[in-house]
Order: C-alpha cells, then structure tokens, then sequence
C-alpha cells in the first residue's frame, strides 16, 4: 500500500500551467516526472518489440537477418575492393552496422516519438521527454538482438577480444544517453517542421558513408583524416567498435563523447525548456 | 484539498498568414484572423472550482469545449494567463492514451492504467473490476484490433474511470455506448462523484448536464457567454440552438433535434420555438411523414405565425399525395390559394391547381 499513498502525495502537489521557473527548472521538472513514469515507457517499449514477434516468425529477428545479409555481401565485395583481409573486415563490418543501425534509429527513429505520441500529449500534462526515453528503450532492445550476430561472427572467425570488450558496456551507456537528447532534439524539431522527418533519414543515409562504417578511418590518408576527427558520430562509433573488437580506442574519441554529451544534453534541455509551453500547439 | 482555477486563460494556435486582409466569420470554430494568423480557440477564460463543484460545459461545435477540457487536463498550456491545479486528475476525452490496437485488452487495461498514473499493483487489484465492467467477455484476451468501436468505447471508459481521481475531466463519450451501458456508465459516474471532488464534462446532452452538474458553462466562440445553474443556462442554450437553427444552420437544426428528443424522453415538453425547429431537422430526414407535417403546421400557428406559402403549399401537397382524401388539407389549399396565391411561383401554382381540379 506504500507505493499508492506514495504517489497520491505527488499528486497532490499544486501545478501551475505553464510551468513556472527558468528553461533548466522546467526541463529538470519534465525529466524527474519521466523517470518516475519509467514502468510505463519501459512496458510501451518492450511491448512494440514483443508485438513485433506477433503473426510473424521472426519478427524483429528479421532486422538481425538483413543485417546479416548485409553483411555477407559487403563483407565480400567491398572487401574485394577495398583489399581487405576478409576476417578482419567481416568483423569490422558487423560490428560497424550494429553500432550505426543504434544510434541511427535513435536519430531518424525519434524524429517521430512525438508526433505519434499525440493521444497521449493531448488527453493530459505528460512530460514529453518520457518519448525519448522510450525510444532509447526500444532501440537498445532492437540492438540487443543484433549481438547475436556478433556472437556468430565472433566465433565463426575464431576471435575474442578479450576482456576489453568490458569497456563497451560504459560506451553504450554513454551512446544511450546522448541518444536520449538527440532523439528529443530531433522529435521536437520534427514536430514543429514535418519536413524535418525525412530529411533527418536522408541526411543520416550520407551520414553512414561520410563517417567510417564500412571502410576503415586510414583508408582515407591523412589529408582527409582530420575531417572523420570532427564528426561525433565517428567517435560514438568508435568507443564501443574498438572494444568489441578488441582493440584499444583513442582517449579523444571519449572525450568527445562526453562533450557531445554536456553539450547536447545542455542545449537540447534550454529549447526543451523554452518551447515546453508550445510544444502541444504544435500539433 | 483538490481544486481547479483558470486566471483569464487565451488558447490560441498560429495558422499560416495570408495576405489577404478578409476578415472570415464563421458560425462555429474559434475567431480566426488570418491576417495576424491566429485561432483564438479560448479567449479570457476565468472561473474556479472547488470540491464538490461539478462543472457542465456546453456550446456548439467547436465553441471551445473540447480545448477547455485540455487546457484544464494540463494539455495545453494557456498561451495568455494561467491554469492552477491540485489533485490528481484523470481524463476520458476523445482517444484513450496509450491505447495499443495490437494488445490484448487486458495488457491495454495495465498500460492505459500505467498512462492515467495508476502503479502496476493498483491496477492488477482492479484488473477483473474493470474487465467485469466493460463486458467485454472473452473478448478480454482478444487483440483491441477485432474490438467494435462501442467495445473500445466501454474500455476506454471502465479503464478511466477505475482510478481513484480527484479531478475527473469527462468529454461526450458516453454518448456512443448502448442504452444499457450508458445506464451503466451513469451509475458509474454518479458514484466517482461521490468520491472524485471536481468533475468537469462536456456535453450535448442537456437531460445529462441538468442532472450531474451544479454550474454549467455556455460558450460561443471560444468564450463563456453563460455562466451560472444548469436550469438557467440551459434556457439560453436552447435560445441560441434555436436561433442558429431559424438560420438554416445545419448544426443548429441537429442539436434542436436532439434537444427536443432528449427532452421528451425524460418527459418534459419542449417549446414550441424548440419543436418547430426539431420538426424541421426532421422534415429533412423524413419530408414525406404526414403526423409529423400536420404537428408542424399546428406548431407553428400556435406560434400564432404563417408559414411562407410556397413552403406550406409544398408541405400540403406532399400530403395529398399520399393521402388525396384529406379535407382539412384541401381546405388548406383553398384557403392558400385565395389569399396568397399569387406569391407562389408559376410551377407550384400550376400543380396546385392541377390538384385542386382533380377534386
């Protein structure tokens, strides 16, 4: 019974509508109502991947299945171009596809957490960032199906990287948390401008060639090195690539990670703080 | 202590700007200006609510009503002003949140349940509560997808209605449930009001509002014209409701039906005014009806008014049509010849003396 009288005192609590207090007050507020709403985006988000499995076979296995399919057949032509030792680059691959395919559906995927959230953010106050949260949610949910593929990888060219691979357990949770404010950022700016939606899928597609997925950062010689240095999105991969792989990751890439981070987190909670207010006439 | 107060609230949208410097008014909907490109969907809204009070809400489509319900739900935040809450509220507006079409009933009862801030433990001791009352049946376990619109109706209600709130925000609703759910649904909601302080509903239906609510307000353009007991505010609705029927305004005739009906149902006895304009709403369903042609005529000279002769002449003809032998009809029809029969058109002037020459 503790827990019910326990919420009915924070019910009980006076709310003023708009939000009182500065930009940061008002984005702190949001997130603490969201983390206490945390057993209902934790369902919400486990649910769309269960129900993924309903009526069909494989269900979200499939996006494991293509990726794999994926994988083979670049693996072998483009290893063939770039000159590449096939089990390195089979590896390289898989891993590199895995860690894209997370946070680019944290990016295009959240450009419509909060246009589909509309029943919700319509009926009564809910605190627009528990969209996010569920969309990391789910994500990480999808990209748990993928290690099976890396586990298969991994055996199959007999490799193991050893215990170094402890250390992409603090990179996804760093990777997690920059996508919460990117998939907040990138929903709050699609819902005020719909042409935002597409354009963060297209631009995310160039993006997937630009940064070094597919080919390794050396190929590029060191005229052009500089340039995958100043893409975050390279760093993000790069801290939790390199411990799967087994290999060590340069100090840089999680210093921009966590300033990516500060940064990110910091402008994205000023406009959340500021458009609060706006956001439902926005629908 | 639960409580509800709007301090000179404005709800306004911003529609893209045009150029053109008309101005439009409509009869419904909130003021649109186009050239400054705003909605005003609620204008200066004050008032204040305490436990116990038990708010109606009315006025035509679009008057503001639905908005109000979402700028006191905490939805929208007034653009102007400001909206003051304590206690915890819970809503039924026109969508459930959080509801999944691909769930089963019961994993939607836990996650709407989780959405209206319900804990998980709560709702597991209401779970076979709220699935008695919505007699879904084995349906239960069925995905929502297969559900009638009236069984996800029932759902949505039994779900919202399960949590132990202190504001309860209600829209319409209701209204879509059969007779025997929405005996149900009342009963229901005369219980949550004893123990919920402040309810807030939205409504057509007058019969519904003069028996739940202790102050009822009228809107009109996203303002509140009325404000006061629900026997008062309801008369100067119905004025209104006739007034935009006597327009020809399609919604007007509509809610002038409804409101007669809804009236003779709990045995009261519409106006003249109202019924002379529910017959007519009628008359367009149904032209050929001929109890329902003669009630009107007599509505309307109780009135001690003519009808315009090319409507009462069409309305007589009808009649004979059907049944040719009719003496007072004929009679009628004389009587309309002679005094103003050369104010109907030729076409209808040569078809009533095709009939009266029958005879």
């Amino acid at each position: 019974m503790t827990d019910i009288s326990q919420t009915d005192q924070a019910n009980e609590k006076v709310v003023v509508s708009p939000a009182k207090g500065n930009v940061f007050d008002i984005a702190i507020a949001d997130i603490q109502d969201a983390v206490r709403l945390a057993p209902l985006w934790l369902r919400t988000g486990w649910f769309t991947i269960v129900q993924g499995y309903s009526r069909t076979v494989l269900g979200p296995l499939w996006h494991t299945l293509g990726l794999a399919a994926f994988v083979v057949v670049m693996g072998t032509i483009w290893g063939v171009i770039l000159k590449q030792d096939p089990s390195t680059y089979y590896k390289y691959v898989t891993v590199s596809l895995m860690i894209w395919m997370l946070i680019s559906s944290m990016i295009t995927g959240g450009s419509g957490i909060l246009i589909n959230g509309h029943a919700t953010a319509l009926s009564m106050r809910f605190p627009y960032v528990a969209f996010a949260f569920g969309h990391v949610w789910q994500s990480l949910l999808l990209f748990a199906h993928h290690l099976i593929l890396y586990v298969f990888v991994m055996v199959g060219t007999q490799s193991s990287p050893g215990f170094g691979v402890l250390l992409a357990i603090p990179a996804l949770v760093l990777i997690l948390a920059n996508g919460v404010w990117m998939s907040m950022l990138c929903g709050m700016l699609c819902l005020r401008r719909r042409d935002l939606g597409p354009l963060a899928g297209s631009a995310m597609q160039v993006m997937m060639f630009v940064t070094p997925v597919f080919w390794p950062k050396d190929m590029l010689g060191p005229e052009l090195a500089w340039a995958t240095d100043l893409n975050p999105l390279f760093h993000f991969v790069q801290i939790i690539r390199q411990p799967l792989l087994g290999e060590p990751v340069a100090i840089e890439s999680w210093y921009w990670a966590v300033a990516s981070l500060i940064i990110g987190t910091i402008v994205t909670m000023a406009l959340y703080g500021r458009y609060r207010r706006h956001m439902a006439y926005w629908y | 202590m639960p409580s509800l107060k709007v301090e000179h609230a404005w709800v306004e949208f911003s529609v893209p700007k045009t150029s053109s410097p008309k101005k439009h008014r409509s009869l419904t909907g909130g003021r649109l200006d186009k050239h400054r490109g705003i909605v005003t969907a609620l204008e200066d809204i004050s008032f204040e609510l305490k436990s116990g009070d038990r708010l109606g809400l009315m006025g035509h489509n679009g008057a503001g009503k639905s908005t109000m319900l979402r700028l006191l739900a905490g939805a929208y935040a007034p653009t102007r002003g400001r909206v003051v809450s304590s206690g915890r509220i819970s809503t039924l507006l026109n969508a459930t949140p959080g509801l999944n079409i691909d769930g089963t009933g019961r994993e939607n009862i836990v996650t709407c349940g989780l959405h209206l801030g319900m804990s998980y433990r709560h709702i597991n001791s209401k779970m076979e509560e709220i699935a008695d009352f919505a007699e879904l049946g084995d349906f239960i376990d069925l995905p929502v997808r297969i559900y009638s619109a009236g069984m996800v109706t029932r759902l949505g209600f039994s779900i919202a209605t399960a949590v132990d709130t202190e504001i309860l925000l209600l829209d319409e609703g209701l209204a879509t449930g059969d007779a025997h759910f929405a005996k149900k649904a009342q009963q229901r909601m005369a219980e949550l009001m004893k123990s919920a302080a402040i309810l807030v509903i939205a409504s057509h239906s007058q019969a519904l509002l003069a028996d739940t609510c202790t102050r009822c307000l009228l809107m009109e353009h996203g303002r509140i014209v009325g404000d006061g007991h629900p026997k008062t505010v309801l008369h100067d609705y119905q004025n209104s409701v006739v007034a935009r029927a006597r327009q020809d305004d399609e919604d007007g005739l509509l809610h002038s039906y409804q409101l007669a009906t809804d009236m003779v149902q709990k045995g009261q006895t519409p106006s003249l005014a109202l019924e002379e304009q529910a017959l007519r709403y009628a008359l367009q369903i149904a032209p050929d009806d001929i109890p329902m042609i003669t009630r009107y005529f007599r509505v309307v000279e109780n009135q001690s008014r003519r009808l315009e002769p090319e409507i009462e002449a069409d309305l007589v003809l009808r009649v004979l049509s059907k049944e040719p032998e009719r003496k007072d009809m004929k009679k009628r029809l004389s009587s309309l010849m002679e005094t103003c029969g050369a104010e109907l058109n030729s076409e209808l002037r040569t078809k009533v003396t095709d009939v009266m020459n029958a005879n």
